[in-house]
């Protein structure tokens, strides 16, 4: 856990920005220093300069055979200041005459100057910054100042700054760690769950705090999809369990109907007739696999690449025009009402096939004598279509389950059909992304098919 | 007439080239796309059945390179495949018609013998008028007359009738009619095509002494002049 925290990419990020927090802290830090010790340096120097100039003004004015007098009387009042940290040294003809140095070359102009004791104030290495002038052929005068308060002071600020530049690694780094901990918990619970779907345990979920980020996004985005794929399996499971079961009957009848003819018939003509029963009861079969994949390609959405502009008008009208001989011959009254309807993007082999499904099982689940409407309109600003019969309908509570594949009512388990058409139109529905309801039509069924508005 | 039959599965081309000798076709079997091109390259065959799904060169491939190379030859694919798009891309592709297996022996034969006479057709023209004994179609002035009476149709019986005058001798199947005169590309539930051509029927043959439209059992419908 320790060397993996120090590998997460949280981690290196912090430790990247603390570096350079740290870096640019260090450079602020030498800026200041130069300055504060500059300006420290240059107020020194200036009064180290204006009392040089009283001096030699005291020096310059005095009465003749004065002026080292004059001057000296000065440097003793100066020195006379309580703690002042200036250093005096006046010397005629190499003698020190007054001042609190001892007698040194006679060096002049600003210079640094060594004083490893200097008053006795402490053990420190003291420096002493001065300027040297001379007065005369036989004067020569000192004034300086000691640079320990000032390096003190400066060393006190560098200190402090040492000390925040510290903290503040410190603080970055420590919050990095935290940060990437906490991500790496985060991860490691996600990595976690990933492991235990594969392992089999499909119905885990990635535990969410609650909190709105990034992380807790992606968790969320993870669970929804896992949620999909496993309504997605569950159905599949579904459909194979419901293909296993309803095959069975047709082919069970096959069986029976060839087996019979092994044991019964008689003649080429007994035969003939088994074949021929048995060849439809395998169009039968084949009709339902066609009708099955059909749906999965339609769920897969493989159509919607070549969707064109169709026109439903001319749609319904075509179904208008190829049904009406068969709800002539069955005795359906056929009615089209077909308005005007927005176009839709979409597919007209399934749109027509939609249709044709909803048409037949009008014709197919009523009685003889009942009507059948189609109609086409647009209702605020979206197409629908309608199929509406005047027949039994189908009772609320099964309107749901008759879309399921292979789902057949009681009273039409005897009618010709395999369970699958309305499975098939609201596969077609749901790739035009259109709402398929059944709703009661007082008295019978109407299927309504809403196309979604063209204006989003 | 001389069939290439270029097929991988062994069961399929056998039922297949034994049930086109029985109607007096030659068919020569190629079972892999590379050897079906060989062949269709060297020979001159009257029509060539192509699976699409085959080792190596796929059909549509095979037939994409043989258009490309102007050979004219029909062509009928086969498939196994029952997607929506498959038919459009096999016929856009250039071949002439599209069969989903399994199919009926007597679907396969209808298709065939419609594509040959489509093809022979082709040379001469399209006719303006049609004629099976004594029904006349003028299919510019779009009228229908029988034995000098009028027959009065609808937009699409005229066109289920001049498909069945068109291979008027020959059965039509029922998914033939659907496909090539309602554009359907899908088997409706319900015998629509029964519906309508019993309409039809009411209309060229009700009053007449002999029945010019005939029901084939078990494979679909024909008109003939007797």
């Amino acid at each position: 856990m320790r060397t993996r925290l120090l590998r997460t990419d949280s981690f290196r990020h912090a430790a990247i920005y603390a570096a350079l927090f740290v870096g640019s802290m260090a450079v602020l830090i030498a800026i200041v220093y130069v300055i504060v010790d500059q300006s420290f340096k240059e107020n020194l120097i200036r009064e180290t300069d204006d009392d040089l100039t009283s001096i030699r003004t005291a020096y310059m004015t005095a009465r003749r055979g004065r002026e080292e007098h004059e001057a000296k009387e000065m440097i003793e009042d100066r020195l006379l200041a309580p703690d002042a940290d200036d250093v005096y040294l006046l010397e005629r003809r190499r003698t020190k005459v007054a001042g609190n140095l001892p007698p040194m070359p006679q060096k002049t102009g600003l210079f640094y100057l060594p004083f490893p004791d200097a008053f006795g104030k402490s053990s420190g290495n003291h420096v002493i910054l001065g300027r040297g002038i001379r007065l005369s052929k036989d004067d020569y005068a000192f004034v300086g100042q000691d640079l320990y308060q000032v390096d003190q002071t400066e060393r006190g600020v560098l200190f402090a700054f040492g000390v925040v530049l510290l903290a503040s690694l410190v603080v970055a780094s420590a919050s990095g760690l935290l940060l990437s901990r906490s991500v790496l918990r985060r991860l490691d619970s996600i990595t976690d769950t990933c492991k235990a779907i594969m392992a089999g345990r499909l119905g885990d979920r990635i535990a969410l705090s609650g909190r709105d980020n990034e992380l807790e996004r992606l968790g969320q985005a993870i669970n929804a999809m896992l949620d999909r794929i496993q309504t997605l399996m569950e159905s599949l499971r579904q459909v194979s369990t419901d293909i296993a079961h309803d095959l069975r009957t047709p082919l069970t009848h096959l069986r029976y109907r060839l087996e019979n003819a092994r044991n019964q018939a008689t003649g080429t003509a007994d035969y003939a007739t088994a074949v021929e029963g048995a060849i439809g009861e395998c169009d039968q079969l084949l009709s339902i696999f066609t009708a099955l994949l059909r749906i999965a390609q339609i769920e897969a959405g493989a159509r919607r690449s070549e969707f064109s502009e169709v026109e439903l008008p001319q749609l319904v009208r075509r179904a208008r025009d190829l049904y009406q001989p068969v709800m002539d011959d069955t005795d359906h009254p056929f009615a089209a009402d077909i308005q005007d309807a927005p176009p839709v993007h979409g597919d007209p082999q399934l749109l027509l096939q939609l249709l044709s499904n909803l048409l037949e099982n009008a014709i197919r689940h009523t009685a003889a004598g009942t009507a059948v409407r189609l109609c086409c309109s647009t209702e605020c600003g979206r197409a629908v279509i309608v199929v509406a019969d005047r027949g039994d309908g189908i009772p609320e509570e099964e309107r749901q389950s008759v879309r399921r594949r292979f789902y057949r009512r009681e009273q039409s388990r005897t009618t010709a059909g395999s369970g699958l058409g309305l499975s098939l139109v609201t596969a077609i529905a749901e790739l035009h992304e259109a709402v398929f309801t059944l709703a009661d039509n007082n008295p019978g069924l109407c299927a309504v098919v809403t196309f979604p508005s063209r204006d989003r | 007439m001389e069939i290439l039959l270029i097929e991988d599965d062994p069961k399929t081309a056998l039922y297949v080239t034994e049930g086109l000798q029985k109607l007096g076709h030659i068919v020569h079997w190629a079972p892999t796309g590379k050897d079906g091109l060989n062949q269709a390259r060297t020979v001159k065959h009257g029509l060539l059945i192509v699976d699409r799904m085959l080792p190596g060169l796929d059909g549509l491939t095979l037939v994409r390179l043989l258009r490309n190379e102007s050979c004219d030859t029909p062509v009928l694919f086969l498939t196994t495949m029952s997607g929506l798009g498959d038919r459009v891309e096999g016929l856009n592709a250039g071949a002439d018609d599209y069969l989903t297996k399994p199919f009926a022996l007597a679907e396969l034969a209808a298709r065939v013998n419609a594509i040959v006479r489509r093809s022979n057709r082709t040379g001469s023209g399209r006719p303006n008028v049609l004629r099976v004994g004594q029904l006349v179609m003028d299919l510019l002035a779009r009228t229908v007359v029988r034995e000098g009476r009028a027959v009065e149709l609808q937009p699409q019986e005229f066109k289920l009738l001049e498909y069945l005058m068109q291979n008027a001798g020959h059965t039509v199947t029922r998914t033939m009619l659907l496909e090539k005169v309602w554009d359907l590309a899908f088997d409706p539930q319900t015998n629509i095509v029964e519906s309508h051509l019993s309409r039809l029927r009411s209309k060229v043959d009700r009053g007449f002494a002999t029945e010019m439209i005939h029901t084939v059992r078990g494979s679909g419908y024909m008109i003939r002049a007797d």
